[in-house]
């Protein structure tokens, strides 16, 4: 009994082990986005809603908190764009040999970027498990983000722990990176994703290092390489020996606020409010209150689609915590966004002399 | 350093030496064996003892599976931390060829010196580099390990101390699911009987009936 209850335990103790916080860094914390789902909580009717008791009413609560707090993505223009370039890069690159192309995505924070790149190498990984689903160890896609002040060694072992190898301080970065690319080789990894590019300055010595064990990697690892960061032409990532080799291998996509100029930007805009507002799962809806804010949220979210999405869920958590199920213009306005959106509202404010622009012709 | 599941397992064989999964783990994930050795807890030379609990987070494997196929990787009761056993014999590489897995695996079997199904000499114990010699003309010498393999089975039906044998403590097999080497060697099928998580020593070296070298 003495050996079986340690034996429990120490099951315990390894189940907790593997529950800790798990970033998109490492496999286990990639292969759980990959494996999330979105699916919405049930819908209850005012009857339905009325039969369950107080504690079964809060856990449907909690879930639909849970599932407003993570809102689907989204596939909007950029993140459609980058999904076809990077998976047109991948079939041009299966047969190349070296000197492979890949994709930077660059633009302002708060653009989408992190999330177009996630989305590329979600769909990639779902689409190798359909095509191979038992084929042995499989890590189609890596995601790594660039440590500040990084040195090579530490970007070597980035990798290493995205994949979970055990690394002493007695490896070497001959070693990490050995390890790396035999086990991606051998796990038929095709996609890196290396984010925040943008700390890495090829103006200092450690960064130039760091650029030329990217290309180490990319040479020794038959993958394509996607990069994102924030502005990365500004930051020099084009410049010098080395920056001229990025720029000649590489294709840029710039990702920027949604234009809210002509009609058709307008209209692509509201398009993209009506697919959020049919996520939504609140029960005292008005169909059309975001295509009919579409102006003031515009404004208020500065075009940025990071600072819209948490406009939105969090007017709808508040509106779920308070009982009002429904949005509505003052919900928005009590939920506070980032500085830069904040900033940027407020300059616009100021100049137009009012809170919101008048509704475009056609909006309910 | 925390533990964390490695990127490749490999697949457990009835029977393997811990020396000889740690050394197969650490080349599927290129890692260098002292170093794996020392996330483990173990010392670069060979007497050491493993840290169960860090390999059981690394491979995703249960204990009791675990200590079923593995010989030495059960812990005392009241223990958690093992010994690895350092007398072992290599596989048939036909048997582990045919389950995919490269290089040489190393078992404790210390009375098992000949795969039947494929009438091969399996080598010296303790010498991992031994040739795996063809039996074919010498039929004589498959048929002395089968009736060994029999010899074995009786008595330790009769005795109390199944242990002796190398066939566990009581006289039901490990779960179906198991994929030891066992199912594609005869020579194992000993083995493949230990019960799952008996600590188990390797079988004396004792010979019932003649068996010729080649």
């Amino acid at each position: 009994v003495v050996n079986g209850a340690t034996r429990s335990d120490a099951r315990a103790d390894q189940t907790g082990a593997t529950a800790v916080h798990e970033p998109l860094t490492s496999k286990e914390g990639w292969r759980r986005f990959i494996d999330a789902t979105d699916d919405p909580p049930p819908p209850l009717s005012a009857a339905e809603a009325a039969a369950v008791t107080p504690l079964e009413q809060h856990g449907v609560g909690e879930r639909r908190l849970g599932y407003h707090g993570r809102l689907a993505v989204v596939a909007t223009p950029t993140v459609q764009q980058i999904a076809l370039a990077g998976r047109r890069l991948m079939v041009l690159n299966r047969h190349q040999i070296s000197a492979r192309r890949g994709l930077i995505v660059t633009g302002g924070a708060g653009t989408g970027k992190t999330t177009a790149i996630t989305q590329l190498g979600r769909a990639h990984e779902l689409f190798q498990r359909l095509r191979a689903p038992d084929g042995g160890p499989r890590l189609p896609v890596v995601y790594v983000t660039v440590p500040p002040a990084a040195t090579p060694r530490m970007l070597a072992v980035e990798f290493a722990r995205f994949l979970g190898l055990p690394i002493t301080t007695r490896s070497n970065i001959t070693d990490v990176t050995n390890a790396v690319c035999g086990v991606l080789g051998a796990c038929g990894c095709e996609l890196v994703i290396v984010d925040e590019i943008h700390n890495l300055n090829l103006a200092t010595r450690s960064g130039a290092e760091v650029s030329d064990q990217l290309k180490y990697f990319s040479e020794r690892l038959p993958a394509t390489f996607v990069y994102a960061g924030i502005d990365v032409e500004r930051r020099g990532l084009f410049a010098g020996p080395r920056g001229s080799q990025i720029a000649s291998r590489f294709a840029t996509i710039a990702t920027s606020p949604f234009p809210y100029g002509t009609q058709t930007q307008r209209q692509a805009w509201h398009a993209l409010l009506a697919t959020v507002e049919q996520t939504l799962r609140l029960r005292a809806p008005r169909p059309g209150t975001l295509v009919g804010l579409g102006g003031y949220l515009h404004q208020h979210a500065a075009g940025m689609i990071g600072s819209l999405s948490h406009l939105i869920r969090g007017a709808a958590i508040d509106a779920i915590i308070t009982g009002e199920e429904k949005i509505t213009k003052a919900g928005l306005d009590g939920v506070q966004l980032d500085h830069a959106a904040e900033h940027q509202h407020g300059a616009k404010t100021a100049r137009t002399g009012r809170r919101t622009p008048r509704r475009p012709a056609g909006a309910a | 350093m925390q533990p964390r599941p490695l990127p490749v397992n490999v697949p457990l064989v009835r029977a393997v030496t811990i020396d000889s999964y740690l050394a197969r783990l650490a080349a599927a994930n290129h890692l260098s064996l002292p170093d794996f050795r020392a996330h483990l807890g173990l010392p670069p030379t060979r007497n050491g003892r493993v840290d169960l609990n860090r390999l059981l987070v690394m491979t995703g494997h249960q204990l009791d599976r675990l200590s079923d196929m593995m010989v030495g990787a059960g812990p005392w009761p009241g223990r958690t931390r093992v010994s690895p056993l350092p007398a072992s014999r290599p596989a048939c590489r036909r048997c582990t060829t045919a389950r995919g897995i490269q290089g040489d695996v190393y078992r404790v079997s210390t009375d098992l010196r000949v795969c039947r199904p494929h009438r091969r000499w399996l080598g010296s114990l303790g010498d991992p580099h031994s040739e795996q010699y063809d039996l074919s003309p010498l039929p004589d010498v498959v048929h002395a390990q089968r009736r060994q393999h029999r010899c074995y089975t009786v008595m330790a039906a009769t005795s109390a101390d199944r242990r002796s044998f190398g066939l566990g403590a009581s006289a039901t097999a490990g779960p179906s699911g198991a994929t030891g080497i066992s199912t594609a060697s005869g020579a194992s099928r000993a083995t493949s009987l230990r019960s799952p998580a008996t600590p188990t020593r390797p079988p004396p070296s004792r010979r019932c009936s003649t068996t010729r070298r080649p």
